[in-house]
């Protein structure tokens, strides 16, 4: 159930937190800036103490549940990657710097960990309505910035989808778990072709649904719920860049 | 008419990963054929009920019994081979070029032969021979759905579900659809129709009706008792089929119960000769 923990954890639910009443954009920078700070991270303290900032912000914003849920989707994927990583690197020059390697590994989770935690909180606490209109307010066009949004909104239905048409196809005998590798590649294609053609279908309808309503008529467009920076806005970024800024420092005098 | 029981459904209960119950105790036994309709409103529970009869879902609790073969532990290939369900939307399975091998692909994967006679016969049974060589996908609704269906009734499974067949058929191909399943029942089979369409079931010569409310089994019966019991199809969110409607408006029930125009007609004929023979003398 990887893909079900990873999408849980990114899908929008409506919950009553200041993390909801905080203006998308800010929200937006504080990804930014938190991915850069831990990529410029090289003390691995300073990476740690980033990431434990992160838990501690989602669990301020009661998302707590979803930070489980995504690290127990992520870990099979990351120890994939470190045993692909490591055979590689085996391959390729048998003497390996161990240290390294595990200096290596433990920067990527810890680097991973805090960008998509950050990413959790900014996509579960932000409908794509309001990511929509902080994308507009940054100057993107609106026209541009929908179909982004719709991605996004379109990733569960997709699922659901294929889940639909795996059990249509079962229903007719297939069976994806049985036979050589070659078979079972091919028993895909029952699942794979429908699958673009209901998103396809699914693409014409929305678009004619869209255009039905003027979508795009006017280059400017206004909403029903305006977004506006607040005090606890600023409060909340100023608040995360200091303490993120000051775990440099302080690792550098304790941890160097 | 009513013989062996082929499936038996015990106590089962099914909750969805994000933690909705969609089914609660469920009891139900299934004959050989029997012509069952599985009605409901929205979210009652009736497409999860019948995605345990081919064991694409498991229970949470109880268990469910298909030809002495126990859902929890037998693989859905298997259980398919007894219990074809046809889903509502044909789309969610086509993929091949034409409707002949669209048609086939469920015998290739129980390892049967493509037989090409046996093809033409359902092809030509469900009136869509003509697409035979054509692309499924440029069939019209109506046709697509016999195309799912013959891809279904093609490796002659005994007991035939469909989910919402008629939604967004017309009126012809509804008429049609029920030919067909009167023929599959002639054929010694089971056939369960899970439905909104209370005026098409009214039509249908059902031997039971199944009532979901919220998860819960709240009629299982006759026709004629469920579409006239209006508090029934009321608090199930169901409205009861036009004709039965009219004869309780009409406080005539006492005298007959019709469900269909054709059965009406039978009722007022006689009432009305009744009423004037009563007249005149």
């Amino acid at each position: 159930m990887v893909i079900g923990d990873i999408s849980y954890a990114f899908l929008y639910d409506r919950k009553d937190t200041y993390m909801y009443k905080l203006d998308p954009r800010i929200k937006l920078v504080y990804v930014g800036f938190t991915t850069l700070t831990v990529f410029f991270a090289k003390n691995p303290a300073v990476g740690v103490a980033v990431l434990l900032i992160q838990v501690l912000i989602a669990f301020s914003g009661g998302l707590l549940k979803k930070v489980v849920s995504l690290i127990k989707g992520l870990t099979p994927l990351l120890l994939f990657i470190m045993a692909f990583n490591t055979a590689l690197v085996y391959l390729t020059s048998p003497s390996i710097d161990i240290q390294l390697l595990i200096y290596t590994f433990f920067m990527m989770i810890v680097r991973v960990f805090t960008t998509l935690i950050a990413f959790t909180v900014l996509t579960s606490t932000t409908s794509p309505q309001e990511l929509m209109q902080a994308f507009v307010k940054m100057k993107i066009s609106y026209v541009y910035a929908y179909p982004l949004i719709i991605v996004y909104r379109f990733i569960p239905i997709i699922f659901q989808e294929m889940n639909n048409i795996y059990d249509a196809q079962r229903a007719r005998g297939l069976e994806l778990e049985r036979g050589s590798f070659i078979r079972r590649f091919r028993n895909i294609v029952p699942i794979i072709i429908p699958s673009i053609v209901s998103a396809l279908f699914k693409a014409r309808d929305l678009a004619e649904a869209m255009e039905a309503r003027s979508f795009g008529a006017l280059p400017q467009r206004t909403f029903f719920k305006e977004i506006r920076i607040k005090k606890l806005d600023l409060l909340f970024i100023l608040t995360v860049i200091l303490i993120e800024l000051a775990c440099f420092p302080i690792a550098w005098l304790f941890f160097s | 008419m009513v013989t062996k029981e082929i499936i038996k459904i015990e106590n089962l209960w099914y909750t969805y990963s994000n933690g909705y119950t969609a089914l609660k105790g469920i009891n139900l036994k299934i004959y050989r054929r029997e012509f069952i309709a599985i009605v409901g409103a929205n979210g009652s529970g009736k497409t999860t009920l019948i995605k345990h009869l081919n064991g694409l879902l498991k229970p949470s609790k109880g268990r469910v019994i298909v030809f002495g073969m126990d859902t929890r532990t037998t693989s859905v290939a298997r259980l398919a081979r007894h219990v074809g369900v046809v889903f509502q939307n044909p789309l969610n399975q086509f993929f091949e070029e034409t409707v002949e091998k669209e048609v086939a692909f469920a015998l290739k994967n129980f390892g049967k032969k493509s037989d090409s006679n046996k093809i033409s016969d359902i092809l030509k049974n469900l009136g869509i021979e003509h697409l035979r060589y054509n692309s499924p996908f440029e069939a019209s609704l109506g046709e697509q759905r016999r195309i799912a269906l013959a891809s279904v009734l093609i490796y002659e499974p005994d007991v035939i579900v469909l989910d919402e067949p008629t939604a967004g058929l017309d009126y012809k191909a509804k008429i049609n659809l029920l030919k067909i399943l009167k023929e599959l029942l002639a054929k010694d089979k089971t056939v369960l129709v899970v439905s909104h369409d209370i005026e098409f079931l009214a039509k249908a010569p059902l031997t039971r009706i199944i009532v979901l409310n919220s998860g819960n089994l709240v009629f299982d019966g006759l026709p004629i008792e469920a579409f006239y019991n209006i508090p029934l199809m009321y608090s199930s969110k169901l409205i009861p089929p036009q004709i039965p409607a009219l004869i309780i408006g009409l406080n005539l029930q006492k005298y007959a119960t019709p469900l269909n125009e054709e059965e009406a007609y039978e009722t007022f004929r006689f009432l009305i000769k009744k009423v004037l023979i009563d007249g005149h003398r």
